[in-house]
């Protein structure tokens, strides 16, 4: 490699991983890709997905919403979810105790279950933050609302948290669908809740970070 | 109902059969039972292949990982000093009065007092008596001999009868013969070999057991918002959930690898899930009382087990003694119709707790090592006492008031252990040390089984227990090979699973009735 | 009648006896099968549990040496098994459509339907996410920080990594990117993803925890066994040594560091006779306990660092006018010396350990042990050698052991295993034994038995990086 590539690449490389969770990095403009046709798209023959476990989740859904990792959920206010009560369930071991040496590598019937809780946890902890401070809000942010409703479902702020949330926990931009989707659901929600506008944040937070895509890789 | 000839209905009964189950009507399983037994040659019948009436009711079965190797001759198949002759000084024998005869009962029940436990200064003073006097009508102890003294590979084979049948688990085989529609058919709270999964990879993914290592606090899992302090309501949950799904169905990352099978499964738990919250589970199998600041149930919206209290009560030592907490949990799955097949059983670990300070040695059974008889005295009180708690839950529990059947007449408890122990010892020494021995023997309690019947014996100037026919019981002096497939076989027929297929030993002799 | 010879008369009878040779046997005949590049397969290739035979099995034996009187000598077993071999290759003894040769030949097993060669034929047209079928490096990026640092990439870092100029300006990142995060907690710290390799290795067992976080009864500190685990596992380092290191590593926290020491008071074992892992307070208080002849240390440290499980007969390399049974456990019974005559002069050289004792004596080598602690537990166990045997090999003493033992091909395809199982999320497939081959002789031949190099090798491979 020829040594001005390889200062360049040096000087990046310290840029981007000198703090592996989040960068100063100028804000890119929000993007919604058009839909692919998912019937023809090209299937992976592998299939080898694997859940990410206890400290990965942990660890991507704090930093998806700007939270310490021991925020992100705890059962009764006081038991860590992820690597303590359901830490067998998200597919860690228990050594020392019961002697679990080895994870069976699978998820168990509850594993979606404890997924939810901790997506409900931190989702519902990262809104409340930031609708008790907007001025301080990390995520939830520049959506105006009224009354506890969203002042317009369809325009560009909800848009715009639609893709920042998809790109802070799936790292892609989102599809057009998706934004349709999420919209509709807020929709849905106006219906049905007393504070819609708090309740889609929470909702399309959940559904991003409870994803599939999200939980496996 | 006359049945033709053939075990065939008449086409009349058949019209009459199938107009009550389009009904919803469960009486149609009394046409298939009959069909069932008309199916039975005279051979059959001399053989002991019986086929018990499909009732469409589930068995329960409860295995016990008495972990560390529990010792049928420091227990039911005891061996007086004065019956051992010559090697009793030097053979794991004990002094007469210590091994009690039952009455009317080929049972033994042994005291023993020693002032400690090993090189731990806790005594023991324990006696099996009670336990053996109550509950001799349902036991059953079947002699063995294993196959590998080492733990984990031994634990296994004591649940799959050395791979009797195609490496399949006595709970996964109770599982896919009674656990559909059970949301946790299986679930398994022991750990080392007692807690591995069968090989047989043409189950069922519903069969394998669910790992619980943490009882009392599993349950918060159950509920996939419920305790989560600010979180939507039901119908707002169920509207995200919705669009979760309507996204997934059509996803790149769904498309790109709707062949893998971590994705197949992830979305066939997904609705299971569903089921789990339906019944209501994080309350039903919540054990913990409403005890804040420590357990703030009912500031998180949650609430303790309508039988919490009882369960409680029966196993006071819950919170810290995890064997407790097992057992108290095994209740409320059968009881709440969650599981038909639950492994419990004491760790390795040390659990301080009890009377006496001292809830579980280290090695649990496998103690013995350090102190045999001491060791083994009071992992069999820890493990009769926990019984007894549970058979008394399980009895009180209704099961079918039209039968008048409890959970216990339907539930059957094997008590699975790695092997046996050695039998020699110093000449006349009470405390010594034993390794791991082949030679041994099950106890199994239910109904269900043959009761107040031992299958096999004891050879009483070795120690060593010997054989016997699997079918008819009949005790057969000098077999000491393995037989780990009867044991497979016995529980499964004592419960009346269908074998059918299975290549597994006629173990009638198991079977009560 | 004297147990023993009891227990020999009764199982003589048995219709036939496991046969450790085949192995070597049948590797012989199919050298390049993927059971035989750097290893043999194991009983369960023919049996369910020995003697009793699969599918596979009872088709060869129906073929081997027909009308000869059984049981078979071990000599005419292996000269009639390449014939009988030979005889079923076309036929499927499973049933699952696959010949028995072909199954061989592509490393599946043919005693099982559900086992068989897999070709994966890539489907669909374009994919905007996932290069499919093929080597995808924004997919490996995130893999990579997940599996090493224990968490994704950011969306501003995935746009960056994808920005640069030339696929191997990625390349050359996702190199810095590894060696970054394998310095991190997350992967070598305590719990870290190194010590939950170490686990089902160390067995660690919390309430006999001396040191930091004791548990009630404390017996020995297991934490030099991670520490040691993880120094050999990290950096330059050479990875045999967990199993012949002479030295100790302490292990300090906040930041976490690994130091390698000559001594720790923990530990007990004299220089001349430390065996890495195999020789620590924890091992031998745990798997040598109180026994007199050690066989359950030697066969935790045959399965856990060399991949050879004996009680699933793997690894059986039987020693002729072996087992000896100088301890009289009834062990030479053909039940059990099938396993028994490798597993006993595997344990010899550990004769001389001591496991749980009294504090002069715990856990340390002590010359003449079984004399002077056991000489009345059965009248020729004052016999047992030090000297050993490891895969056919005789060797003086323990160390001597471990160098064979590391220096194997069972320790390279272990320590690789452990890495494709803990990286890609299962052993090796049939369809990845390819890459699989040659990574773990690239380990072992170029790379030294360095895991940071294994590490590289491995997240290079299509089955890590091929969606």
């Amino acid at each position: 490699m020829r040594p001005e590539r390889l200062l360049a690449l040096s000087s990046l490389a310290v840029a981007l991983s000198g703090c592996p969770g989040r960068i100063i990095e100028p804000p890119v403009p929000p993007i919604v890709v058009d839909t692919p046709d998912a019937g023809s798209l090209a299937r992976s023959a592998r299939g080898n997905l694997r859940f990410k476990g206890p400290e990965r989740l942990q660890a991507d859904f704090a930093a998806a919403l700007e939270l310490q990792p021991s925020d992100v959920c705890t059962e009764l206010g006081q038991y860590q979810c992820a690597t303590f009560v359901h830490n067998v369930a998200l597919g860690g071991v228990d050594p020392y105790g019961p002697g679990l040496y080895e994870s069976s590598g699978i998820t168990a019937v509850t594993t979606p279950l404890v997924i939810d809780r901790l997506a409900w946890s931190a989702c519902t902890k990262r809104v409340d933050l930031d609708l008790l401070a907007p001025g301080l809000a990390q995520v939830f942010r520049g959506v105006p609302m009224s009354n506890g409703k969203l002042t317009n479902p369809e325009g560009q702020e909800v848009s715009n948290l639609i893709v920042d949330l998809t790109r802070r926990a799936l790292t892609r931009d989102p599809y057009a669908n998706e934004v349709t989707r999420y919209v509709k659901l807020a929709k849905d929600l106006e219906a049905t809740s007393a504070q819609p506008a708090r309740a889609w944040m929470q909702s399309v937070c959940f559904a991003i970070l409870s994803s599939a895509e999200s939980v496996f890789y | 109902m006359s049945l033709k000839r053939n075990g065939r209905l008449s086409r009349r009964e058949m019209l009459k059969a199938l107009s009550l189950a389009a009904a919803g009507s469960t009486t149609l399983s009394p046409f298939l039972a009959g069909c069932r037994q008309a199916q039975q040659t005279p051979e059959d019948v001399e053989r002991g292949l019986r086929r018990d009436a499909l009732d469409g009711k589930p068995r329960f079965l409860i295995v016990v990982a008495a972990a560390g190797g529990a010792s049928i001759v420091d227990s039911f198949l005891a061996v007086r000093a004065g019956e051992a002759g010559l090697n009793a000084a030097r053979l794991n024998t004990f002094p007469d009065a210590q091994v009690q005869a039952v009455a009317n009962s080929p049972f033994r029940a042994v005291r023993v007092s020693n002032p400690r436990l090993g090189s731990i200064p806790v005594p023991v003073n324990t006696d099996q008596l009670a336990f053996v006097n109550k509950y001799k009508d349902d036991m059953l102890v079947a002699t063995s001999v294993g196959t590998s003294v080492n733990h984990v590979i031994a634990q296994k084979r004591s649940i799959t009868g050395n791979a009797a049948w195609k490496g399949r688990t006595l709970q996964e085989c109770v599982a896919l013969q009674w656990g559909q529609g059970f949301a946790l058919p299986n679930v398994n709270m022991a750990v080392g070999g007692f807690g591995e999964r069968g090989t047989d990879t043409s189950m069922p993914a519903s069969v394998y057991a669910e790992t619980v290592t943490s009882p009392s606090l599993w349950p918060l899992g159950l509920d996939g918002s419920r305790g989560v302090r600010g979180a939507p309501a039901r119908a707002e949950v169920e509207l995200a959930r919705q669009a979760r799904a309507d996204l997934e169905a059509s996803s790149v990352f769904g498309a790109t690898f709707q062949d893998s099978d971590a994705l197949k499964r992830w979305n066939a738990q997904r609705a299971e899930g569903a089921r789990l919250e339906a019944q209501d589970l994080i309350t039903r199998l919540n054990v913990i009382p409403d005890l804040p600041p420590r357990v703030p149930l009912s500031q998180y919206g949650l609430a303790s087990s309508p039988d919490g209290a009882r369960v409680r009560q029966a196993f006071p030592g819950f919170f810290d003694d995890p064997f407790q907490a097992q057992a108290a949990l095994a209740f409320l799955l059968l009881k709440y119709r969650v599981s038909v097949a639950v492994t419990i059983g004491p760790d390795f670990n040390v659990t301080l707790g009890g009377a006496n300070g001292l809830a579980n040695p280290p090695l649990a059974f496998d103690f013995s090592h350090n102190d045999h008889r001491s060791g083994q005295a009071f992992m069999w009180a820890r493990l009769l006492a926990n019984l007894d708690q549970l058979i008394t839950l399980l009895k009180a529990e209704p099961f079918d008031p039209a039968t008048g059947e409890s959970l216990w007449d339907r539930t059957l408890i094997y008590v699975a252990t790695d092997f046996g122990r050695t039998r020699p010892r110093p000449d006349n020494a009470v405390e010594f040390g034993s390794g791991h021995d082949l030679n041994n023997g099950f106890l199994m309690l239910s109904p269900m089984v043959k009761g107040n019947t031992v299958l096999g014996g004891v050879e009483a100037s070795s120690t060593l227990c010997y054989g016997f026919d699997p079918r008819t019981g009949t005790p057969q002096p000098g077999k000491l090979e393995s037989n780990e497939p009867d044991i497979f076989s016995g529980v499964l027929t004592a419960m009346g699973a269908d074998l059918s297929g299975s290549g597994l030993p006629d173990a009638s002799a198991f079977k009560n009735g | 009648m004297h147990r023993s010879l009891l227990v020999w008369s009764v199982l003589l009878s048995a219709a036939a006896l496991a046969k450790p040779p085949a192995g070597g046997v049948f590797c012989a005949k199919y050298p390049t099968s993927p059971d035989c590049v750097g290893r043999q397969p194991a009983c369960a290739y023919c049996h369910v549990a020995p003697p009793q035979r699969n599918v596979f099995g009872a088709s060869l034996e129906a073929a081997l040496a027909p009308g000869a009187p059984r049981p078979l000598s071990d000599a005419d077993f292996a000269m009639a098994l390449p014939a009988a071999l030979m005889a079923v290759e076309s036929r499927d003894a499973d049933g699952d459509g696959v010949t028995n040769l072909l199954e061989i030949q592509r490393g599946t097993q043919p005693a099982d339907a559900a086992s068989k060669p897999v070709e994966r034929a890539c489907e669909g047209s374009e994919n905007p996410q996932f290069s499919v079928c093929r080597y995808d490096l924004r997919y490996v990026y995130k893999k990579l920080l997940l599996d090493f640092c224990g968490a994704s990439p950011s969306y501003a870092q995935v746009k960056r990594f994808l920005e640069w100029p030339t696929d191997d300006d990625r390349r050359a990142f996702l190199v810095t990117e590894l060696d970054r995060c394998t310095r991190t907690d997350f992967w070598r710290g305590k719990n870290g993803q190194l010590w939950k390799v170490a686990h089902p290795k160390i067995r660690p067992v919390g309430s006999l925890k001396q040191g930091e976080d004791p548990g009630g009864i404390p017996l020995a500190d297991y934490y030099d066994d991670y520490a040691l685990f993880v120094w050999t596992q990290t950096e330059d380092r050479d990875a045999r040594e967990v199993l012949t290191a002479d030295y100790f590593v302490r292990r300090t926290a906040n930041p976490t560091t690994y130091t390698k020491v000559a001594n720790l008071p923990s530990q007990n074992v004299d220089l001349a006779h430390r065996a890495g892992n195999m020789t620590t307070a924890w091992a031998l208080t745990y798997f040598v306990m109180f026994t007199a002849l050690p066989r359950n240390a030697a066969s935790q440290a045959y399965r856990a660092y060399l991949g050879l499980d004996i009680a699933k007969q793997e690894g059986l390399y039987s020693v002729p006018n072996e087992p000896q049974d100088y301890d009289a456990k009834g062990v030479q019974a053909p039940a059990c010396a099938a396993c028994h005559a490798t597993l006993d002069p595997l344990s010899y050289p550990f004769r001389n350990y001591n496991g749980i004792s009294s504090a002069m004596f715990a856990n340390r080598y002590i010359p003449n042990r079984l004399e002077l602690g056991f000489s009345t537990l059965a009248p020729r166990i004052t016999q047992t050698p030090e000297r050993g045997v490891i895969f056919g090999q005789p060797v003086n003493d323990l160390r001597e052991w471990a160098r064979v033992g590391a220096d194997s091909d069972a320790f390279a395809i272990a320590t690789t295993t452990d890495y494709w199982k803990l990286l890609i999320g299962h052993p090796p497939r049939p369809e990845e034994n390819a890459e699989f081959v040659a990574t773990w002789r690239r380990f072992k031949g170029e790379h030294q038995y360095r895991v940071q190099r294994l590490l590289h090798d491995l997240v290079k491979t299509e089955a890590y990086g091929a969606p």
